[in-house]
Formats: C-alpha cells, structure tokens, sequence
C-alpha cells in the first residue's frame, strides 16, 4: 500500500481515532504492561502473613487501601481498572462471580482456609463491589457524563449483579461480629467493615417504592461519616504491607478498551472524602423536607453552587427529586409541581387561577393549561437537572435551556392573549396586562439568561477586553428582570388591597344577599390567597433586592472599565482581531447564544459601541468627570449593599419570621445561601476599592500616559463573589 | 535563520514519523497510529511542516481538518499543534496556524475550532492573539486532566448563528 491510501471505515471518526489503540505500542496495548515478581506470583488462595498478628496486619492493609480506593475512583476522578478493580481479591472474586453468577455470594468467598481472609476480607470486597453496583446504577440513569464526572468501566465484569443486599448486610454483619469477639486489635479494621457496611446502604435511598414517601433513614449516613472521622487518624499502611495485592494486572489479564495505565496510590485524602460525600448526601435528602415550590427552587440553586458536590451526591440528586413513578419527591405530580411553582411567584390571587379552581376538569381551558404545564415541567426538570452538573456543564445547560424557555415564553403568551380575549385578564394598576404566566416564564428566562452570562467569569471564559460587553449585557438583563419583578411585586400588592378593601365595602353595604356573596369571597380569599400572596410579596421583594444588587455591580464594573478604556490601558476590541475574522463577527460569536431570543431582544453590535462610547471618559475636565463618575458608581453600590445586607440578615433570621420583609426560600440551604450573599458583600467592598484605587492612580493631572506606568489585571479578591472579578491597576516592573 | 513552511508530502512515509515524534514529545499518553492517519490521508492539505535550514527534519507541524458541524456549517479544526523545544519563541507556531487557517479559509470554512488545556497558556496566549474566542470550558478533572477551553475563531457570520436557525431559516427570521 502506498503511504497515501488508507482503508477507512465511513463511521471511523476522531472520536473513533482517539479512543483507539495500537497492537505493541508501549503506552497503547496493556498486554505489554510488565509485572512485578510479587504481581505475578500473587495469589488469593494463599493466607498472607505468618502469625495471626500479621495475618490481621495484612487484611487491615488491603481493607484499608481497598476502601480508600473507592474514593480515589470517585472523588479523584479514576477509572475503575487502576482503583477498586486493582485489587486483586476484587478481581479474583468478581471474574468468579461473572462466571458463575447467582443469587448468593457462594462462587465469590475466597478460600483460604483462615477466617480473617475467608470472612473478614470477603465481606470487604462484596461490600465495595456493591457499592460500585450502586454508582453504576446512577451512572446509568444518565445524569452525569461519562468520561468527565464519572468513569463506571468494569472491564465487563459482572457487579454481583443477582445478589440482593440483605445477603451483603448480613456477612458484612457476621464478619463485625467475629472481629469483635475473637480479635483484640482490629479496631481499624472493624471501623473499615462498618464503613463499608453503611456504604451499602445507600442504595436503598434510591427511591423505587411507594412507601418512599417516609422520610429518609439518615442514620447509616451519621454512622459512615463517624467511621471516617476515626479512620482519618490512622495514617495509610505502607504499601509493602501487602505488595502484590494491588495491581494493574487487570489490564493485562482481560479484555481492556483503553491504553494501559498505572495504578492510583492513595493521596492521604480519602477518609475525609467520605465525610465530604456523608455531608453532600444528607444536604440532597434534606430536599424532602421542602415546604413549597420556591424553597424546591432555592434549594436547586444553592446546594451545588459554592462548592461542586461530591460526583454521587449530584449524580442522585436528579433521581431523588424527579422520581421514576412520575412524582416530585413522591409527593406531587410533575403538572402540580409547576403549578405549585407558577402560584408561588405570579399565579396566586388571579382571575385565571380562580377560573381554573371553578372550572371541571374535561373543560378546555384546564385542559389546555395542562397541556402547558406539561411543557413547563420539561422544561423545569431541565432546569432542575442542570444544578447538579459540574460547574462547566452547568454553564452549558443553560446555553440549551434558552432557547426552551423563549418559546415557551411565545407559546403561552399567544395563549394568555387568547385567554384575555375570552375575558380571563388580569390586570396591572395602570390597567395594562399582567399575564401570571408570561411573566413567571419570563422571570425564569432571565435568570437563567443572567446565570449564564455570569458564570462565565466565574469560569474564566472571558479575557479582560470583553468585561465591558459582558457586564453592560448582564446589566440590560438585570434592567429587564428588575422590571418584570417590580410588575409581579406591583400586581401583587394590588391583589392584596383589592382583598383588605372587600371587607371596607362589606361594612358599607346594606344586609342581604349581595353582601353575604361578598362576605363569602373575602373569607374565601382571606383563607386561601391572603396567605399566599403575602409570602410571595416577600419572595419577590427578595428576588428585586437580588437583581438591583446584581444591576449595580455590573454597572459599576463599566464604569470601571469605562475609566481604564478612557485613559488607554484597555480596549474593548479583541487583540488581533482582524486579520482572519473582524471584531464584530468576534462579538456576534460570543453573544450567539442570545441572538435569537425574542425579548429581551439582543442589542446590535453598534448599540453595545455606542454605549462604551457614551461611558467613556474625554478631556476637557477629565478628572473632574472621572471623579464624579466614580463618586456615581460609590453611592449606588452603597445602596445596593444595603439591600444584600438585608438578604444576608433574613437568611440568618430564617424565613417565616414575621417581621422580615423578605422571604429567600434557603430555609434548607442556609449555610450555601449565606456564604453566596456574603460573597457578593465582599465584591461591593472590593468594587468600592477599586473605584479609590482607580481615582487614586488615574485622577490625578496626568503626567505621561498611564500606560506607561500601570496595566490591567483581573483580580479575584479574597473571599469576593467568583461571578465579580476585579479590573485591577498594577504598576508596571 | 530560515525558516521554509511546506504542506505535507503525504507519499513521503518519513514526514509522518516526524509528525509523530514531534507531537508526542508533549503529550502524556500518545495518539496512535490510527489518529494521524485519520487526520493526514483525509486532509493532507491541512497539515503544514515547518523546516529550519540548520537540520534535515521539520521542527515544527500543524494538523488539521475540516467538516460539516451538525450539517450547518463548514468547521476547521486544528487538531494538533508542536514546535520543537529548541525552536519555539521565533514566531513558528504562530506563520503554521495562519497557514493553515488560510486554507481553510480558501476552502470556505465558516469557523476555526480547538480545544486546549486551561493551564495551556502558551497556546491560549497565541489563539487568543490572533481573534479566538472562549466559547466554553469543559470540566476535565478525569484522570486529573484539569479543565479545557473549546476556542472559536468566526470566519463568516454563519459562525455567530445557532444551528437550530441554520437549519431552519424559515423560523429564524420570521
Ligand atoms: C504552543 C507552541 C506550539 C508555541 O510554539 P512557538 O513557535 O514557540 O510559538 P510562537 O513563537 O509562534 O509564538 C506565538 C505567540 O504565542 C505566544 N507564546 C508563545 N510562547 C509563549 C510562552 N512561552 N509564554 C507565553 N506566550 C507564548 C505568544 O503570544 C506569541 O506571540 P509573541 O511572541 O508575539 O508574544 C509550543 O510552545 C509547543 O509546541 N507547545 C507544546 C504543544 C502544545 O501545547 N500545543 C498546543 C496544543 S493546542
């Protein structure tokens, strides 16, 4: 064949490529890794150690690496070949179990003829090997990515696939028991086996029955994180200890798709990533306990977004929340649950709602409204789904979620119009339309839309010449949310007077019929939508303060961008930008993800030049105007602290407390709302630096031109929210 | 010293090796054979070999393609880039990737794509220089990976439409 011609299957492509390996290629074909002499001579019917003492030794060192292994694979981000599947007494039980599968652990015992191998061991591999079954199964469900989050390659190996958990708990327990009677010195070991033996216990959170609904049993949780907690202060047994147990051998011995690769040592880490994965796992069941839509909703937004969870906490969050037999936590349908979500913000109180309560079931206008919330519960769980994906695919998720929302959003307001014209409106105190629907689509819409845009400094995904366009989008959008919030607060503030002014009418009227009919529909909307609205009166109330916070921090970042463009040490034009492509295509690009959505309506590419234009600073009065340019951005971010301030405080106080006039929804997710509002407390101090520093360096008559004395950096201040980074001045060396 | 640029020669079986040889020198685990051959029997007009006049071999290479991305638009992508330790910093890299942008510019790509480590900074320094953007970051932490960045480079504007509307055009601007 000549160098130029390839035989190429049609489906062979990159991914194909990248994934293939090569026959006698050293870091390509695992059938060319070397063993050690005690690799290979290796072997799990032999009990190690010559006394009893160092028999115990022995199986405590392989329990102990083999436990750490499992969070080595998880919380390290391994494969399952150079973690868990190292082990030898893993393989060696799992390739008998696969080849003689059945409902016992019979074809898995190791046989060695001593009980601390026979039994103790056994119990430890079984009980990790369930464990992997267990993450398989969630890995399965699709959630997380393969390859990113998780890696489940068993290497075709069957996971004890038959074997329900009952069996595993009670060898787990028979092997507690020996220990404890009949060997002094196992206390570390005892502490790995009840770990393990809790660990096999989460599957059972897994909803799958309809008694789910009791609430979770959180012990085996509280006993597992107490285990590694005790076992954090045994130092890792060195690896000589039990040289040979431990091997990449696997990669050798079966069939393996991917190129060879050593084993993971342990880091050290391990036990406290049990405690961290204890604690993720009890902050997602903590989500049953949730007394309504928004507190669902808040408890979404904030659990995974300080800090990214453990990969099994997120990965069972979805599943946990959006059941199998099509309910929410096994206590609403998926169509109540967006209801539930719709009456929470903007539904409660409204003449659509009350049509909806009145009229039967086969009508059409319940019908055509569940067939919306059909749509919105797709899209939802969408939503939903996406809070619990590591931080990069968060970020993209939303990316496909827009679009969603946007036609969501022309969809039901074609039908809310139809609605009006059936005489179904419901109306703002200026007499404009309020549409309940319309408007809760398009808060989600601009939330998601505002998320997403600044995440991406979060994520590094912008160089310092694009702050300006980023923040000045991020502000139109905070503009449009402030807007559609103020409305939702203005109507409901109008609902609730109308209701309070029923009862001044009925002192008025005369007895008699009219008056009864009155008195009945005040009780009624005292009972059923008083009480409601007030707590949304407060959630909005929340949501405004947010969103105004979030407006003037970005304000503030263009100004400040706006002064270092205005003295020449930044641009906002790509650097090289025009030699293949132009720096209106390069903003077109970036700003892609917006340019088909219907409203809020993507400024042109000149309306965004124009508006750096009109924040730019020139002489004549420079420093005047520079002053009093800095001296705007200080007052408004001053006023918007206070409204975090007060965020930060009804967070601490706890919602439900009468005389708070906000409600957050983060009863349940406290300690991560906090720590988010404290954040963006710290970017309102640093901002505010900023601006001095920048007044300081830049204000005074200038001599020479500053770029000769300093240069732009982004500075993330200590502790300061991530979605703020700081356009900072050094002094150039 | 000179530095000539020159397409592949696809039936010299030696230019391959050196392709080779010059990419896995900084990669961890190697692409094998069955990449290269991918990338340069499909689209040897793509690959671009640098050779400096003080040795016989080539000192530095890009790799590319390009492809119909989700039947919307045309996509180049460059695959691999490598300059020999000795002679990097002399603007090299820099003329292989304009090379190779020009032509696949010619052939009428809409958009440049790549991906490239986030601790890369050399190579984001030396996209970012000539007009890529950050489009994403993909979380990578797999076998301690760390994070990418998937960067483009909009040649037409059919780069700054989602292909949902591409396909559509009908919907998207009515
Ligand atoms: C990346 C690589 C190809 C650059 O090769 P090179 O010939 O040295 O690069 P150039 O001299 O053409 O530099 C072009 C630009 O890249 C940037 N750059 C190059 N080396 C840099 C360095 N060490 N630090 C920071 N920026 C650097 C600069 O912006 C430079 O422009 P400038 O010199 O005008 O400032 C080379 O370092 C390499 O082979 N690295 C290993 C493989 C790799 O990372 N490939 C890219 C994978 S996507």
């Amino acid at each position: 064949m000549k160098p130029e011609s390839i035989i190429k299957d049609p489906s062979f492509d990159l991914f194909e490529g990248t994934h293939s390996l090569e026959i006698d290629n050293l870091k390509l074909d695992s059938s060319l890794l070397e063993l050690s002499p005690e690799e290979k001579r290796f072997d799990c019917s032999t009990p190690y150690g010559g006394s009893e003492e160092e028999k115990l030794k022995f199986v405590t060192a392989v329990a102990d690496r083999l436990c750490r292994s499992i969070m080595v694979w998880l919380a390290g981000f391994q494969t399952l070949p150079t973690t868990v599947l190292s082990c030898r007494y893993v393989e060696d039980a799992v390739r008998r179990y696969t080849d003689d599968p059945s409902t016992d652990l019979s074809s898995c015992l190791l046989q060695t003829g001593n009980p601390l191998f026979d039994q103790v061991l056994t119990s430890c591999v079984v009980g990790s090997c369930f464990f992997v079954k267990f993450v398989s199964t969630l890995f399965k469900a699709g959630v997380v990515f393969e390859e990113e989050d998780l890696n489940c390659n068993t290497m075709g190996l069957n996971m004890l696939s038959m074997v329900p958990i009952t069996t595993i708990r009670e060898h787990m327990d028979r092997s507690i028991a020996l220990l404890e009677a009949e060997y002094k010195h196992a206390d570390q070991l005892v502490l790995i086996l009840k770990l393990l033996r809790n660990l096999i216990e989460f599957q059972d959170y897994l909803p799958s029955k309809a008694e789910d609904l009791a609430a979770p049993n959180k012990q085996p949780l509280l006993d597992l994180m107490q285990c590694a907690q005790k076992l954090k202060v045994y130092a890792p047994v060195a690896p000589e200890v039990c040289t040979g147990a431990f091997s990449p051998g696997i990669q050798k011995r079966l069939s393996n798709q991917f190129p060879p690769r050593d084993i993971v040592e342990s880091a050290g880490e391990e036990y406290e990533a049990y405690v961290e994965l204890c604690v993720d796992m009890l902050k997602v069941l903590a989500v049953t306990s949730a007394r309504s839509a928004s507190e669902t909703l808040q408890f979404a937004f904030f659990f995974n977004r300080t800090r990214q969870r453990h990969v099994v906490a997120r990965a069972f969050f979805p599943l946990y929340l959006m059941r199998d037999d099509q309910t929410v936590l096994g206590k609403y349908t998926f169509n109540d649950f967006s209801k539930e979500h719709l009456l929470d913000f903007s539904l409660c109180g409204t003449n659509l709602a009350h049509e909806l309560l009145d009229a039967p079931e086969n009508s059409a206008l319940v019908q055509k409204f569940n067939e919306f919330m059909q749509e919105v519960s797709g899209i939802l769980f969408e939503w939903y789904q996406n809070t619990a994906q590591n931080r990069c695919r968060y970020r993209q998720g939303y990316n496909r979620q827009l679009l969603l929302w946007d036609s969501l959003q022309a969809q039901i307001e074609t039908f809310e119009l139809e609605l009006e014209a059936q005489g179904i409106k419901d109306e703002l105190q200026d007499s404009s339309s309020f549409m309940p629907l319309t408007t809760w689509v398009f808060y989600m819409k601009l939330r998601a839309m505002l998320d997403f845009v600044l995440k991406g400094f979060e994520l590094d995904v912008y160089k310092p010449w694009e702050f300006f366009s980023m923040f000045w989008y991020a502000y139109y959008l905070a503009q449009h949310l402030e807007n559609c919030l103020q409305r939702t607060l203005g109507f409901i503030e109008k609902l609730i007077t109308s209701i309070h002014n029923m009862n001044k009418k009925l002192k008025k009227l005369k007895a008699g019929e009219k008056k009864e009919k009155l008195r009945a529909k005040y009780r009624w909307s005292m009972e059923n939508d008083i009480p409601q609205l007030n707590a949304n009166l407060k959630f909005v109330t929340y949501s405004l303060m947010e969103c105004t916070a979030v407006k003037v921090l970005s304000l503030s970042q263009v100004f400040h961008f706006a002064v270092l463009q205005s003295s020449g040490l930044i641009d906002s034009k790509p650097p090289g930008g025009n030699k293949f492509t132009s720096p209106e295509f390069i903003h077109k690009l970036r700003f892609k993800t917006f340019a088909s959505i219907g409203v809020p309506e993507l400024p042109s590419y000149q309306v965004f030049e124009n508006s750096l234009k009109d924040f730019t600073i020139a002489e004549p009065m420079f420093t005047a105007k520079l002053a009093r340019s800095l001296a705007f951005t200080k007052s408004e971010l001053e006023g918007a602290k206070a409204a975090i301030d007060t965020i930060v405080h009804a967070i601490h106080v706890g919602d439900g407390e009468p005389n708070l006039s906000v409600n957050t929804g983060t009863r349940l997710v406290k300690e991560q709302a906090d720590a988010h509002y404290s954040a963006l407390l710290r970017t309102f101090e640093a901002l505010v630096a900023n601006g001095q520093s920048l007044q300081a360096k830049l204000g005074s008559v200038k001599d020479g031109s500053p770029a000769a004395r300093y240069h732009v950096n982004v500075s993330r201040p200590d502790g300061a929210s991530s979605y703020f980074p700081v356009l900072a001045l050094s002094e150039n060396q | 010293m000179g530095i000539r640029y020159q397409p592949l020669n696809i039936s010299n079986a030696n230019e391959l090796k050196h392709i080779q040889r010059l990419i896995d020198a900084d990669l961890s685990e190697p692409y094998s054979i069955y990449v290269y051959r991918y990338f340069l029997n499909q689209w040897p007009e793509l690959c671009f070999l640098a050779f400096s006049n003080d040795t016989e071999n080539p000192v530095g290479c890009v790799v590319c393609k390009y492809e119909t991305h989700r039947g919307a638009r045309l996509r180049g992508y460059i695959g691999m880039l490598a300059v020999d330790q000795k002679y990097r910093r002399r603007g090299i890299a820099k003329k292989l990737v304009e090379q190779a942008i020009q032509k696949m510019q010619e052939i009428g790509c809409d958009e440049i794509m790549l991906e490239t480590e986030v601790e890369n900074t050399t190579a984001l320094q030396l996209y970012e220089g000539m007009g890529f953007i950050r489009l994403k970051r993909m979380f990578r932490y797999y076998l301690n990976q760390g994070d990418a960045f998937k960067l483009i480079l909009p040649l037409t504007e059919r780069s700054c439409t989602r292909t949902t509307f591409l396909l559509q055009p009908e919907t998207a601007f009515a």
